[in-house]
Order: structure tokens, then C-alpha cells, then sequence
């Protein structure tokens, strides 16, 4: 069904006054996702298309504004449309938030002319989507880990370990969104992004013992994307991992490096508290602990300087405005450790009195002065974890207890690697002495310090 | 409330139009190859559709706001099995032309895919299992013990065609149809509004430090059709869920959340279930102030109906799914028909325990109607957890636990309603008096994470009160974690309480994506020596 004729038929409810503003929120997605066998097979290949409109119906009152939602496909007809607008029409005579201004076209903070739409996605991929080589990707994807696979397992000979591969699953995603208002604002932006999914085991000869490791790896760009560099660390934490130990009780300074690094900020389901507390939304309903210009945390090595940036180009967390056209731009949350800035909706923000900031982004944390190895040298025992279970502070307090999947217990030089085990602490407590590497990364959600160090950690230990 | 679709004349299209596509298939299969290849190949394309339906209305109250939103989702999923692999395509125009058209597109790429494979000799898989059709598993005592996996998974599959062992109609002809399950009841919105207004007030009464509370009622109505040539199946599932969030000042700058989720198929029993919380939240309130840090270490512990349900699922189920034992990522490939645990203790996963808990269905996304499979009997590692592909590989009669996420997401083999049983009964009461310093593990406020290789537990951000001298004392913590190794833990269990709740309602992810609804639970258990940090 033609978005037009919504549109007509939202604006005769407008003029009759039975609604005083729309939106509308359409998202065109295609997928087109591989599952990959120990054998190196396809095992299946799906293939999607998806086209909704997403829409809002708005009512204003003196002090209030009612609202409500509700979604349709493609397949709908103009009638059903119609019942299904109507059914939840009925919805703004029961529902009630206090007002807040939908932004209009013409506003400052809607104004999109310094935003490069073309940099979130690739503009091959995106327009030859249904064609785009895929399979030759997968192909290639295939040799490199069999090359990469046997080059270790050459290294690992003597030890008489081989590692192996269980599976592989890599996704790739089209997407369109495009925003339509009653204010006249309307914007489009278009998004390609990957996931790539890969266990690999380590098995020792006639041993029936394994060790696994698994990387759950979001893709900006797979064009350019580095599956040697990827496999060959991994390959290497997969043959660490076969002579892991279980964990003693430690009470060291700690090292988070590679994937535990940026599950510290953002853990795929969620973003940490020390994030959430940075929400206006959060300060609105009472439940923050951040006051502007109040330490977030009593810093005393490294501050936590912390950024929202959802214009960084080729970032899957970008998006160059948020779901009422307020224009993305970079915002420093926390400065030097003082909570700075919120992130704020519009309807928030109006609600707490602040600009509102567009779409949040990538998590960008400002590097420390020491390099890795500066680092490193401070103490001649640390820990160093590279991946969790699943790091997931407790959000109303910032506690943590989180499983280890692999780390290493460093002594005098000697690197000993353990699983198992738990990190526990507090997120506030454990930044209070803490130094930031000065060398950087940047992936999906994450751009900062490569390594964090924490002086006063904990591990609980299985033994 | 009326369907807003009816489907009943599309139904019977699409089954027509899926057995007039595979008739041709056949028929063009039978031009390519001998006679002979053609008698043992003829059956090996099959295809299967879903239609995949579900509407949510989200009503909820925050301080004076209330909101209301509807979320919903609708498409159609074709899967083609060409003897080696799938073959999916998932779009949202529902026409019997873009459905034929989609079919046909997908059924040619895999007979090109299947005559590939057979003029490379590739081996007819099924045929092991003439003379040896329990190669992969036997019956001892009542139980189903899988032998021979490791076997199994040398196998090198690139080189046989599988025929996937469906179930088969005793007359080719003869067509299963059904429907279950019911429809969602109607509800006047503005009583939704009422009810929630009402417990709001009543919850914010219950205590000075409560800063706010959320309260969201969700009416869910799932719908999913499934026809192959042999069936045509139709579910209709309506979830209630009511969900809780009380914010409640500790300090200055410290907040603590209760949170508590209930869901039902029908909205006075989800109402009726949160009425028996109550007592609890005003104990949760009570105790806010007391909470502090556990000092990790091993304890005796006793974890409620909440937490075994987690142990089940998180802990043991995961490694269970015979798609995560095929990709050589499970550990219990080394222990089919061992003891894991003492032998009073069974884990269970039945879709249909009963209709109204959140992981209950009636019959898969293959089409299999929902049985009851025995993860451990009595104390022993029994059956997996299974799809068309690996009851096929395995030989195995049924399975009933292939699910999507969505109808645009891969089927994968997943848990429904996980559960212990035990033959072997106390109470709490008996049991907390034999413990002399232990800890009761009442709650959490987080989840799990799999790890079906290294059986690896992590449990997190658990509520517990101290046990001491064999009574509960005054002492509470708070935000700590159970770990360790699952079959120590598992070996560990010495009571079991006489009682069994499902009360979990949660979505269960395969890593971090794929999110289906579950459900878990339990009796009480009393573990010895369980970490806790």
C-alpha cells in the first residue's frame, strides 16, 4: 500500500482535528544470512524482505499529549489501515504524558545540512544487494580460516593440539529508514552492516577433551575487514584456552583488553549504567545517581572523559538523526570524570528542560597518556581478561559479577591462562583507579582506549 | 475477538500449490537421473511454510504518564531441503502468486543443488539404518540413552544426501489438519488503564522510599500456521503479561529496582498470579536498607523453584540442543547415559506442560506436535532436544523443538518450558534446618549465560538471605553471582523440595541474538559447596 495514501488520509484527520500531529517511521530491510557447517557447508541460506511503516498518532491538550503507536506492512490495504487507525485512535482518549513539542521543520536542531548521509553504509553492497557476491565473501571467508587454522595447527604441532572450526554464521543486512512528520520534516537515511558469528575448538590427539572459543563480531564494512588478523588472534586464544586452568582467589590490578573491553560499556542486550545514568529519561523519573557538574566517580589516576558520537562513518551505531528528525551530533556526556551533558530525546528533554541531542551513538571514551606496554610494566603480577560470559551490571547500582571465558594470570613475565571464575565490583568504584591505554580502537559502538587497567580487582576463584 | 484474517481458503491454496510444486519437481528430478537414483532420491525435496503472526498491545503507567503502543509483525518463511541444506526465503506479501512464484524460484535452485549431489555419488544417508535403525540410541530401564554421537559427528556429511524423516501419513492422500489453541480475550482498554492505576496506587502506598513505580499490562497474541504436503497446522497462542518496576531510594545516591514479571493466557490469572507477589514485594521493600555484599566463596545453599529453573535452562538445557551438539560445542557428547546427578532428579522440557506458560506451544515451526523430552532421568544424561534435521541424522522418531525468533530468522533448535522434577520430596522448612551456614538464593535480578562446552554456570545478580543454625536470619545480599562447574554442581544436589513451579518468564537468546519466550523452574534444591561470588 502507498505511504501517500496514509499520508492523505492523516492529514484529513488533522484538518478535522481528530488528531493534531503523525509521524511516520518506515523501515525497508533485506537479509541475506549464511550458516556455515564444521565442514566448511552451507547449511542453510535465508533470504528476507521486510517493508513496515511505523506510526505514531499525536493528540495535544493545554498541558498534555496523548499518544500512541502502531505498526503496519506492506501487505496491508487501505482499508485495514483504516480499522487498524481507528482501533487505536481510540487509544489518545486514555493515554496522557505531559506535553512536550514535536520539533518542526524549520528548527535548528532539525537542520541536517552539515551530515554526510552517504557515509553509514556502502553503496555497493547497498545497491546490488540482491546480487552482491555473498557466496564468493563466504568462499573467501572459508579459505582464510583454513589457511589461518593451519598455520597454527603447524605452530601447535609439537604440542600435538590442533584447532578446529564448529561453525560459522555471517549475516548481511540492507536497510532503509526513512522519517516522515506532520511538521514537514522528512529524512532518509540507509544503512549496511554484517554479523559474524565463529566457534572454534582446540582438541588435543586422542583426547576427548575440548576447549571452545566463540567471537560474536559485529561488521561495519566486510569489504574491508581484517578475517586474517580476526581468526589468527582467536586461533591463538582457542589453543590458550585448552591449557586454561581454573582460578585461584585474586586480588590484583586488572587488565580488560579485545572483547572485554568494550563489553565493559555496552554488552549487546544493554548499555552499562555508567551510560544509563547519562539518560534524561533517567533523570526525569527520579532514578539517576549523575547530578550535572558532580563526579560521576572519585578519579584518581585516568578521568573518564565519554562521548555519544552517532556520526562516525561506517559505525553501525551511527544514525544521522533520531525518531522525531532531531539531528545527530557528538555530545560529551562526562568530562574529566564530572557528569557533563544528558542524552535527550526531544520529549525528555523538554520535559527536563535541556537542548535535546539527536540519535544516540558510538561510545567514545577519551585514550589515557600510557601506552599498552607503560601499562603492562606497572605491575610484575596483573590479570589480564580478554572475554566474558556475558558482562551485565546490575543497572541500578553498577555491581558486577561476571564470568570469565578466558584471561591470563601474569607473574614475573609468565603467562598463565585461566576460565572460569568471576570479575566482581562495582563499575563507580572500580573507575576511581583506573588508566586508559593510549593506543585505540575503533568497532561497532566502541571507539577507545584499547585496554583498560583497573589498580583494585577481584576475581573470585573455583578452586 | 474475531481473527482479523482468516486463512482457512490460503491454507488449503498454499498446500495445493506446495504438492503441485513438488510433483513437478519430481517429475523434472526424474528426466535427470536412472531410474534407479530416481527411486532412491524421489522423496528427498521437501518444503515447508509458515505463516507467522503476532500482535502486542503495550499499555503502561509511569508516575501520571500512560502510554500505550501496539507492536506487530506478520510474514510468510519457505524452506526447501535439497538432501544437504535449506534453502529459506521470508518476504511479507501474502498472495497465492508471490507464494507460488517463491516457491517455485526456491524449489528449482534446490533440485539444481540435488542433482549436483547425485551425479557426484554422494551417499543416500538413510540407507544405514535398514538393518541397524537404533544405530544411535537405545532404551535401558525406561530410558533413552543416546550412544555413538561421537561417531555420528565424524561423519562427514558433505558427501550424503539425507531424507528428513517427517512424519508420515498412513495414506499419502490424507491431509492432517488442525487448530489449537484459542483466541485472545477482549478487553476494554480503559479497564486495562483502571487495573494498572489501581496496583500502581496500591504500590506506592506500600513504602516512603518508593520513588516510582512502572506498571505494564501487554496483551500478546502469537499465530502461526504451518503446511507441508502432509499438514496443515494452525496455533493460536494469547500471552497476558504484567510487569512491575519499583524504583526505591536506599541513600542520597543509591537506588535499588523490584521487578517482578507474571504472564498467563488470560489477564485475571496474570492479575490473580501478581496478587501472590505482593507479600513478597513488601518483603523486598522491608529489607532494601540491608542488603550488602556476599564474600565469594563456596556456600550450602538452597535456591528457589526461580533459580533451579535458570540452572535447567541456562546451565544444562543450552548443551541439550542436539544443533549446538552437531557443531561439536557440546560436552555431552562425552556423557550420554551417564549420572550427572543424584537419582531423584529428572530435567525435563515439555512445550506443553500446560498452555498457559511462556514457553508453551503446541506443536513446532516444523510442525511437530509438542511432546515431553527427558533431559536427565534419574540422575542420567537421556534425550537431547531435536529438530527434523537431527532426529533424521539420528534416526529418531520424533522431535518437537525447532523455533524462529521471527518468521525472517533461521529455525534453530531451542528449549520451551525447562524444568527439575524430583521422585525424592522434603519441604523447605526440613531442608533449611539441615544447613548450618548456607544461604537461601530466593531471586535474581539478571539472567544466564550458555556455555554447552565448557558447562561453565553463571548466574547473575542473585538476592539471597542468610541461613544460619538451620533458620533464616536478618542477613541479606545482594547482586552476586552463582558460577562453577555444571557437573559438580548438578552432583551436588542433595534435596529437592515437594513442589514444582514454572514460574520464569523470560526470552531466551542462542548467544545474544535469536530470542524466543521460555519458561523455567522447579522444586526448591539444596546444593552442597556452590560457588557464590
Amino acid at each position: 500500500m502507498e505511504i501517500k495514501k496514509i499520508i492523505e488520509y492523516l492529514n484529513k484527520e488533522k484538518e478535522q482535528n481528530e488528531i493534531t500531529n503523525w509521524k511516520i517511521i518506515t523501515i525497508t530491510e533485506n537479509n541475506r544470512n549464511y550458516y556455515i557447517t564444521k565442514d566448511y557447508q552451507i547449511e542453510t541460506e535465508l533470504k528476507t524482505e521486510k517493508e513496515e511503516h511505523i506510526i505514531t498518532i499525536y493528540k495535544e491538550q493545554e498541558e498534555t499529549i496523548s499518544e500512541t503507536e502502531f505498526k503496519i506492512n506492506k501487505n496491508y490495504t487501505i482499508s485495514q489501515f483504516i480499522n487498524e487507525y481507528l482501533s487505536n485512535k481510540k487509544q489518545l482518549l486514555l493515554t496522557k504524558t505531559p506535553i512536550y513539542k514535536l520539533p518542526e521543520k524549520d528548527e535548528k536542531t532539525v537542520n541536517d545540512n552539515q551530515i554526510d548521509y552517504e557515509k553509514f553504509y556502502n553503496r555497493e553492497i547497498f545497491n546490488e544487494f540482491e546480487i552482491y557476491p555473498f557466496e564468493k565473501i563466504i568462499h573467501g571467508i572459508s579459505k582464510t580460516l583454513k589457511e589461518e587454522l593451519n598455520k597454527k595447527n603447524k605452530e601447535l604441532e609439537t604440542k600435538k593440539l590442533q584447532i578446529y572450526l564448529n561453525y560459522y554464521e555471517l549475516f548481511n543486512t540492507r536497510k532503509k529508514i526513512t522519517l516522515q512528520t506532520s511538521k514537514g520534516i522528512k529524512k532518509e537515511y540507509k544503512k549496511t552492516y554484517h554479523y559474524f558469528e565463529l566457534a572454534i575448538s582446540a582438541k588435543k590427539e586422542n583426547k576427548k577433551d575440548e576447549k571452545e572459543h566463540i567471537i560474536y563480531e559485529k561488521i561495519n564494512n566486510i569489504n574491508n575487514y581484517n578475517f586474517s588478523e580476526l581468526i589468527k588472534r582467536n586461533a591463538t586464544y582457542a589453543a590458550d584456552l585448552y591449557y586454561a586452568k581454573q582460578p585461584e582467589k585474586y586480588e590484583l590490578p586488572i587488565i580488560l583488553n579485545d572483547s572485554a573491553t568494550i563489553d565493559f560499556f555496552y554488552s549487546d542486550i544493554r548499555y552499562s549504567p555508567l551510560i544509563t545514568f547519562t539518560f534524561a529519561e533517567l533523570e526525569h523519573y527520579g532514578i539517576t545517581r549523575y547530578r550535572i557538574g558532580k563526579p560521576i566517580t572519585n578519579s584518581k589516576y585516568d578521568k573518564i572523559t565519554l562521548y555519544s558520537d552517532p556520526l562516525l562513518k561506517d559505525n553501525i551505531a551511527s544514525k544521522p538523526f533520531d525518531e522525531l528528525g532531531i539531528t545527530s551530533q557528538k555530545i560529551c556526556l562526562i568530562k574529566d570524570s564530572i557528569f557533563n551533558q544528558y542524552f535527550a530525546s526531544k520529549k525528555f528533554a523538554d520535559y527536563i528542560k535541556v537542548e535535546p541531542t539527536g540519535a544516540f551513538g558510538t561510545i567514545t571514551l577519551k585514550n589515557g597518556n600510557k601506552t599498552e606496554d607503560e601499562i603492562r610494566n606497572l605491575n610484575n603480577e596483573y590479570i589480564e581478561i580478554i572475554s566474558f560470559s556475558w558482562f551485565d551490571p546490575e543497572p541500578t547500582t553498577g555491581d558486577f559479577s561476571s564470568e570469565i571465558r578466558l584471561a591470563y594470570h601474569i607473574k614475573d613475565g609468565k603467562k598463565t591462562p585461566f576460565k572460569g571464575g568471576l570479575f566482581t565490583g562495582n563499575i563507580f568504584k572500580i573507575l576511581e583507579k583506573t588508566y586508559l591505554s593510549k593506543e585505540e580502537i575503533e568497532v561497532p559502538y566502541y571507539k577507545g582506549p584499547k585496554i583498560l587497567y583497573f589498580e583494585e580487582g577481584k576475581i573470585i576463584g573455583l578452586k | 475477538m474475531e481473527l482479523i484474517n482468516d486463512y482457512e481458503e490460503l491454507k488449503e491454496q498454499i498446500h495445493k500449490q506446495i504438492k503441485k510444486t513438488e510433483k513437478e519437481i519430481k517429475k523434472e528430478l526424474q528426466k535427470k537421473i536412472t531410474e534407479q537414483e530416481y527411486q532412491k532420491f524421489k522423496n528427498i525435496i521437501y518444503t515447508d511454510l509458515n505463516i507467522y503472526e503476532i500482535y502486542s498491545k503495550i499499555h503502561s503507567q509511569i508516575q501520571n504518564e500512560t502510554t500505550n503502543y501496539k507492536t506487530s509483525d506478520f510474514g510468510i518463511k519457505i524452506r526447501v531441503w535439497d538432501g544437504k541444506q535449506y534453502h529459506e526465503t521470508s518476504f511479507q506479501e501474502l498472495s497465492i502468486n508471490k507464494i507460488e512464484t517463491e516457491l517455485k524460484k526456491t524449489h528449482k535452485i534446490a533440485l539444481k543443488k540435488l542433482i549436483h549431489y547425485i551425479n557426484k555419488k554422494d551417499k543416500f544417508y538413510n540407507e544405514q539404518f535398514k538393518n541397524e535403525p537404533q544405530k544411535y540410541y537405545e532404551i535401558k530401564n525406561g530410558i533413552t540413552i543416546f550412544k555413538n554421537i561421537d561417531r555420528l559427528l565424524e561423519t562427514d556429511f558433505s558427501k550424503t544426501i539425507i531424507e528428513l524423516k517427517r512424519d508420515k501419513n498412513e495414506n499419502e492422500e490424507k491431509t492432517k489438519r488442525a487448530i489449537f489453541g484459542k483466541l485472545p480475550q477482549t478487553i476494554d482498554e480503559k479497564e486495562i488503564f483502571d487495573i494498572i492505576k489501581r496496583y500502581k496506587n496500591r504500590l506506592e502506598k506500600l513504602d516512603k522510599k518508593i520513588i516510582t513505580t512502572s506498571i505494564k499490562i501487554v496483551e500478546k497474541f502469537e499465530r502461526t500456521i504451518y503446511i507441508s504436503r502432509d499438514k496443515i497446522y494452525e496455533q493460536r497462542i494469547p500471552i497476558n503479561y504484567f510487569i512491575c518496576m519499583i524504583y526505591v531510594k536506599k541513600n542520597e545516591t543509591e537506588k535499588r529496582e523490584i521487578y517482578k514479571v507474571l504472564c498467563d493466557d488470560e489477564l485475571n490469572k496474570t492479575i490473580k498470579k501478581f496478587e501472590e507477589k505482593i507479600p513478597l514485594i513488601k518483603k523486598e521493600l522491608k529489607i532494601i536498607d540491608k542488603y550488602k555484599k556476599i564474600d565469594g566463596g563456596r556456600y550450602d545453599v538452597i535456591i528457589s523453584p526461580k533459580i533451579s529453573g535458570l540452572l535447567a535452562h541456562e546451565s544444562f538445557g543450552h548443551g541439550m540442543e542436539f544443533d549446538t551438539i552437531f557443531r561439536k560445542r557440546a560436552n555431552v557428547i562425552n556423557w550420554f547415559g551417564k549420572q550427572i546427578a543424584p537419582p531423584f532428579i529428572n530435567i525435563i522440557d515439555f512445550p506443553l506442560i500446560t498452555e498457559t506458560k511462556n514457553g508453551s506451544y503446541y506443536f513446532d515451526h516444523e510442525g511437530n506436535l509438542s511432546t515431553k523430552t527427558y533431559l536427565v532421568k534419574n540422575g542420567q544424561i537421556s534425550t537431547p532436544l531435536l529438530d527434523l534435521f537431527t532426529r533424521s541424522i539420528l534416526n529418531y522418531p520424533k522431535s518437537c523443538n525447532s523455533r524462529y525468533m521471527s518468521y525472517d530468522h533461521k529455525n534453530y533448535i531451542r528449549m520451551s518450558n525447562t524444568y527439575f522434577t524430583t521422585d525424592k520430596e522434603t519441604t523447605l522448612d526440613e531442608m533449611i534446618k539441615t544447613i548450618n551456614d548456607g544461604i537461601y538464593v530466593f531471586d535474581t535480578r539478571g539472567g544466564g549465560m550458555e556455555d554447552p562446552k565448557g558447562w561453565g554456570v553463571q548466574l547473575q545478580n542473585c538476592l539471597g538471605q542468610r541461613i544460619k543454625n538451620g533458620k533464616l536470619i536478618d542477613e541479606y545480599y545482594e547482586n552476586f553471582t552463582i558460577s562453577g562447574y555444571l557437573p559438580e554442581i548438578l552432583g551436588n544436589i542433595e534435596k529437592a523440595s515437594n513442589e514444582l513451579k514454572i514460574e520464569g518468564v523470560g526470552m531466551c537468546g542462542k548467544g545474544h541474538k535469536e530470542w524466543v519466550r521460555v519458561s523455567e523452574g522447579g522444586p526448591h534444591l539444596l546444593i552442597k559447596k556452590l560457588i557464590l561470588g
